[in-house]
């Protein structure tokens, strides 16, 4: 009995992931296709700067591109028929399941982990200081995750040591220059 | 001068104090860090290489073989005493390995797994020594055509071994790193491509700071969002294991793990865990007791453990003479021998003829250092285990912050490797293997310019790409790695069972009348 619940959750997955496949497919192709037509509009033919004459149409830069992005259209077909063949139909049923993945802790962790990143190596670093940014992106990060019996003193403390020892060691023991 | 001379030549000149230290600490980091679940071989040698650039090449070198053999061993300690493999090359591990330290003989089955590392490594190096200098013999009858089939095969066949769902995802994932490779000047006009005016991207999309964002981000990411606990098993008083005793009692297993593993280890882009999985599986179906593997057997850990580490010197052969790298981490080292100027392939026995000796010395001394301070490392290990994840976890990140940044001292590395890592967090989601993007990336340059000399020397003629002896060989191989993922085979081989079947009752009826 048990063994059957799980293969029909195993199932149930799988299913899901096949219809996520027939979302990738439509994304791999549009990629492929938009490579495409960059590469169609690289010149075929170059003029050598030394010799004034232009290169064969073989050595062409959009050759390798045309090549890959051949080659990735067909994969992105595949796929899709990989998909059709494993899923089972769209239902109302996997909206409501995407809007409960949504709700759920998970999703709020991952997001608040990708938004810390984004607020760290886009908006602090390169602006404030090393040590003071590093040190609130992992005062915010451990704050956010921490269990509720872990003190914000200790958090703190442990915060100021690391970015002050990374910013000590690196910038004047390993000579490397930070951010 | 013989092999095993220059060898020990190379052996003497390395074994210097500075050396040593760089070593022991090079392999105690690795092992910390192939220890920490989440972290893996390939990642502490990307962040190492961008850490290391400004230092001497051959220093450089050093640390990263030592981080590299420190890691792969790692892994093993928190799947015997966490029951999470540390790396994926430890994966196999687990089954037998936590079983045992549940029993309360974890001291005992860590020292089989050092002891096999160990072992593991100094068969891997042997073969590197004797295998990698024949291989550049061969090699320097490939020409263009053969370059291109084989970037291509690599990109394949890694696809296919390394994809968690079905291979064909894997492929995607290969041909998107090709496409990625791509991006900048390229190499034949220096003609702009997709850069679309931005001075950033015309030296290319680099691939140290990709590698970190592929291999790092994801695991930091999905162990942030995930919380997971873990209970650690202390390592405890047991008695360990002697060398010798080991020796006479597994002999068979180490020899026969060591052959899969360094084989595997030579097939592009594959890896050490393949290695271990497949090793694990040769053992089981050979034992005499298979129904023990799984339950906390000494001959499972020995397997796994000697076959990944076997595979550390087989994936360094088709770098070292064919510049494909055989592992992810190979894939990292790579790009770093690239980046402190020395360029792997067929012409580096011309350029530097004593180099692949000198990785064979370093192979070995790290294999020394893993041994003597294996065990030791261990209980600094389970002390880093024991930080929670949510402390430990935003600190890697920083660590691979600097490691990207280092690299150049070049902020616009930071964007590669956060892009890259949201990429690499969704493809591991959608069941997407991280190493045959990464092949791909580095792999495309030597396709893209071998693809289009050929086209250019034969004159748009696409003959010599199956014409030629050696191509017409990977051609085969090509076909072979894409029809026997579409079960072509199979379905032929019942066919033709089918049939003969058929013609047998045709044959015994006639026989009758």
């Amino acid at each position: 009995m048990y063994s059957e619940q799980i293969l029909m959750e195993e199932d149930k997955d799988k299913s899901q992931l096949r219809k996520a496949d027939i979302i990738i497919s439509f994304v791999l192709f549009a990629f492929s296709v938009l490579f495409l037509i960059f590469a169609l509009k690289m010149p075929a033919k170059i003029y050598i700067q030394v010799t004034g004459q232009p290169s064969g149409i073989y050595t062409a830069p959009g050759i390798f591109p045309i090549f890959i992005s051949i080659i990735l259209i067909l994969e992105s077909m595949l796929l899709f028929r990989t998909g059709l063949k494993g899923a089972k139909r769209f239902s109302v049923e996997d909206i409501r399941h995407s809007i409960d993945y949504i709700r759920t802790d998970t999703f709020k962790r991952l997001v608040t982990v990708i938004g810390l990143l984004i607020l760290y190596i886009f908006i602090l670093l390169g602006r404030i200081r090393y040590d003071l940014a590093t040190f609130i992106y992992l005062f915010s990060n451990m704050v956010i995750f921490r269990p509720k019996k872990y003190s914000i003193l200790k958090i703190f403390f442990i915060c100021v040591a690391f970015s002050l020892a990374t910013a000590y060691g690196f910038k004047y023991l390993a000579r490397i220059p930070l951010p | 001068m013989s092999g095993l001379s220059i060898l020990f030549a190379q052996l003497i000149e390395l074994l210097t104090i500075q050396n040593i230290i760089l070593l022991c600490a090079g392999s105690s980091l690795g092992i910390v860090f192939g220890a920490l679940p989440g972290l893996t071989a390939a990642m502490g040698i990307a962040i190492l290489t961008g850490l290391t650039y400004g230092i001497e090449p051959s220093s450089a070198i050093i640390v990263l073989m030592g981080i590299y053999v420190g890691a792969i061993y790692g892994g093993s300690i928190s799947s015997i005493l966490v029951g999470i493999p540390g790396t994926p090359a430890a994966a196999a591990t687990v089954l037998d390995g936590h079983p045992l330290a549940l029993r309360g003989e974890g001291k005992r089955a860590l020292s089989f797994a050092t002891i096999a590392s160990f072992l593991g490594t100094l068969f891997g190096m042997i073969c590197l020594t004797v295998f990698t200098p024949l291989l550049q013999r061969v090699a320097l009858d490939f020409q263009s055509p053969e370059y291109f089939l084989l970037a291509v095969f690599g990109v394949l066949i890694c696809g296919s071994l390394t994809s968690p769902d079905i291979p064909l995802k894997g492929w995607i994932a290969g041909f998107i790193g090709l496409a990625a490779s791509c991006v900048g000047l390229e190499g034949m006009h220096c003609y702009e491509r997709y850069t679309f005016g931005n001075v950033s991207l015309m030296a290319g999309l680099s691939f140290i700071p990709a590698m970190i964002g592929l291999f790092g981000l994801p695991s930091i990411i999905s162990i942030l969002s995930q919380a997971q606990e873990k209970k650690i098993i202390e390592v405890g008083k047991g008695r360990g294991e002697s060398l010798l005793k080991m020796l006479r009692g597994h002999i068979r297993h180490i020899f026969r793990s060591g052959c899969i593993g360094t084989f595997i280890g030579t097939v592009p882009g594959v890896g050490e865990d393949i290695a271990a999985w497949m090793s694990y599986d040769v053992a089981k179906r050979i034992s005499k007791h298979p129904e023990k593997f799984g339950t906390g057997c000494y001959e499972g850990v020995v397997a796994a453990e000697v076959a990944n580490n076997a595979a550390i010197g087989g994936s360094l052969i088709p770098v070292l003479s064919l510049a494909i790298p055989g592992s992810a981490p190979a894939a990292v080292l790579l790009g770093a021998l690239m980046l402190h100027g020395i360029r792997p392939g067929p012409m580096l026995s011309f350029e530097f003829p004593h180099f692949v000796y000198e990785m064979s010395a370093i192979l070995l001394l790290a294999a020394f250092t893993t041994r003597i301070f294996g065990l030791l490392a261990c209980q600094v290990a389970v002390l880093v285990l024991k930080i929670p994840f949510f402390i430990f976890m935003p600190m890697i990140s920083v660590i691979c912050i600097i490691g990207s940044y280092a690299l150049e001292i070049n902020i616009y590395h930071l964007y590669v490797m956060f892009t890259f890592g949201i990429l690499g967090y969704f493809l591991f989601i959608m069941k997407y293997p991280p190493a045959p993007m990464v092949l791909g990336m580095i792999l495309g340059p030597l396709a893209d310019t071998n693809f289009r000399r050929t086209l250019f020397i034969y004159n748009g003629s696409l003959d010599p790409f199956f014409s030629r002896p050696i191509a017409f060989v990977v051609d085969l191989m090509i076909l072979y790695t894409i029809l026997s993922q579409f079960g072509l085979f199979s379905k032929c081989y019942l066919v033709i069972k089918s049939y003969s079947a058929k013609m047998k009752s045709k044959m015994a009826k006639r026989k009758k009348k």
